[in-house]
């Protein structure tokens, strides 16, 4: 009946929601990690609790709802064919165990249990890379949201790569581990793998649920290319020759495919028909927000006005608290009460919609818990960089209690949607027999 | 059975995201009522959204089961493409645009 992407082929329910629902376990775990750091977290970039509580936030929460966001629209969307349940519960179950043990491998400083969690969590992407990517690479889909994921998944293997690279380093002490190599690493994964990700997920999804229709992304494929090549230049460049010049002027290079991308983004929201934005448009104005903010401090880092020791860490802790955590973090939060209750509502009301009425998307969940979420997701990073910057060791506790006290809130918003629901009373009256 | 049976029967199918009626949303180009059953042709709001055969399989479903049409054809089509101008007056109040 049509070539358009349809969610027939989306795997069952309960293949996906347990990526989302326990996913926010890592923001939990990071939360409490930066709390308990509080006015340490400055002292280095790389002090245990930092390394724990970052690995829990981008590899426990972030990238596990990316995984199960993508074996949804790789099916749903890019027309992939899905592996099967088998692999998606062994994925999740490997995923889930690599991070425990490099969490708390980095919490007490065990390089033997470092090494370990590197190569589980290595088999865990290399399991779905080579079921799920490959999936999505001989799907039928095409597009600009498919080319962003392609690439990111790309990177994702230099990521690992440089992970386990640092990982042997640490362990055996084959090579020298400086900032600028955990510099190199953090940028692949921060940037390669979860930015391009969000950013070429925004393509399917912004235009989507703001409903825009009256203009095309312009900038995507620039952003696409540019982002991509000045971070492979940029992860050569710390890895390989740190002290040498350009470092500078491909740190500035690394921020022009996330400026391009970001005024795309924004233009596409300027031409929406949904002018009163829920929480996915809401989600996207406070990434755009945060990846501004990262940008700013990551120039500011990268400009090297800051003088060496203190001050320098501090920026750093903040960028990454802005960078790694903030943009990718509200993001997810936006697009996790789109996917999970889509997820529910076709299971269970697709069947009878057009023949009897059933509830709309918005009526699986809470708005208004979704904009706590988020609200306090984003005061959270906001306090932990603030409270970083101005040396306030307090600040930095209360925003990762706050963090940790919206994980748990976030699993008790998406469990939430699971609720049986009795059809929107905003509906349309429901026509006598023609 | 005529065109309006029809479509006071797709007043009531709703897209699940927006939670406004299709014909709100000005999603109907067509309607064709004849011996061989129903057609109908309907579009998206955003050219390649996973939401489309959802709404078109509703569609299909609620003729079938309330104007008891002997067979439903529901074609997607994207031209004119769609446009806020096609929102009725209560779509363009639900999403928060001018009425005018």
């Amino acid at each position: 009946m049509t070539a358009q992407p349809t969610p027939a082929s989306s795997p069952p329910a309960w293949n996906v929601l347990p990526f989302f629902l326990l996913a926010p376990i890592g923001l939990v775990a990071g939360g409490a990690l930066v709390a308990d750091s509080g006015a340490d977290l400055d002292v280095a970039i790389n002090r245990p609790e930092s390394l724990a509580a970052v690995h829990a936030i981008v590899l426990g929460w972030v990238s596990t709802t990316i995984l199960g966001a993508l074996y949804q629209l790789g099916a749903a969307v890019f027309r992939a064919n899905y592996p099967g349940p088998i692999v998606t519960r062994l994925q999740l179950a490997l995923h889930g165990t690599a991070i425990l043990i490099l969490v708390l491998a980095f919490r007490d400083w065990q390089r033997g249990w470092m090494m370990v969690g590197a190569v589980a969590l290595a088999c865990s992407f290399a399991l779905f890379l080579c079921t799920e990517g490959v999936a999505i690479v001989r799907g039928a889909g095409r597009g600009l949201a498919r080319e962003y994921v392609l690439v990111a998944m790309g990177l994702l293997v230099l990521t690992a790569a440089a992970g386990l690279a640092l990982a042997a380093g640490l362990r055996w002490g084959w090579w020298t581990i400086g900032d600028s190599r955990v510099a190199a690493h953090a940028h692949l994964g921060a940037v390669g793998w979860t930015g391009l990700m969000v950013m070429g997920v925004s393509y399917q999804l912004v235009p989507m649920f703001n409903v825009v229709s009256r203009t095309q992304p312009r900038l995507g494929r620039p952003a696409l290319g540019l982002t991509a090549t000045s971070l492979l230049l940029f992860a050569a460049v710390m890895w390989f020759g740190p002290d040498r010049p350009e470092r500078m002027l491909v740190s500035g290079l690394l921020a022009v495919g996330p400026i391009l991308w970001s005024i795309d983004q924004l233009r596409l929201l300027r031409h929406r028909a949904r002018r009163r934005l829920d929480i996915q448009g809401l989600a996207t104005v406070a990434s755009l927000a945060m990846l501004a903010l990262a940008v700013a401090v990551g120039l500011v880092v990268a400009s090297g006005a800051l003088s060496d020791g203190s001050e320098r860490t501090r920026w750093l802790v903040a960028y990454a608290a802005l960078g790694l955590a903030g943009f990718p973090g509200t993001a997810v939060i936006g697009n996790s009460y789109k996917i999970v209750p889509f997820v529910v509502w076709y299971r269970r009301y697709r069947p009878l919609a057009g023949r009897e009425r059933v509830p709309t998307l918005s009526d699986l969940y809470s708005e208004r818990l979704a904009r706590l979420v988020l609200v306090g997701f984003a005061a959270g990073v906001l306090a932990v960089a603030g409270g970083v910057l101005t040396d306030a060791g307090m600040l930095v506790t209360l925003g990762g209690a706050l963090l940790s006290v919206i994980g748990v809130v976030h699993v008790g918003g998406l469990l939430h949607t699971l609720l049986p629901r009795a059809s929107s009373p905003r509906l349309p009256a429901w026509e006598v027999k023609a | 059975m005529r065109v309006s049976d029809v479509a006071r029967v797709l007043e009531s199918v709703v897209d699940p995201e927006l939670g406004i009626g299709i014909v709100e949303l000005g999603l109907i180009y067509g309607i064709a009522v004849g011996p061989a059953g129903v057609r109908v042709e309907m579009t998206t709001t955003t050219i390649g959204c996973p939401m489309s055969s959802l709404l078109m399989d509703a569609a299909e479903a609620a003729i079938l089961a309330r104007a008891e049409a002997a067979s439903v054809e529901v074609v997607h089509v994207t031209e004119p493409p769609w446009d806020p101008a096609m929102l009725s007056r209560v779509a363009r109040r639900t999403l928060g645009l001018p009425e005018s």
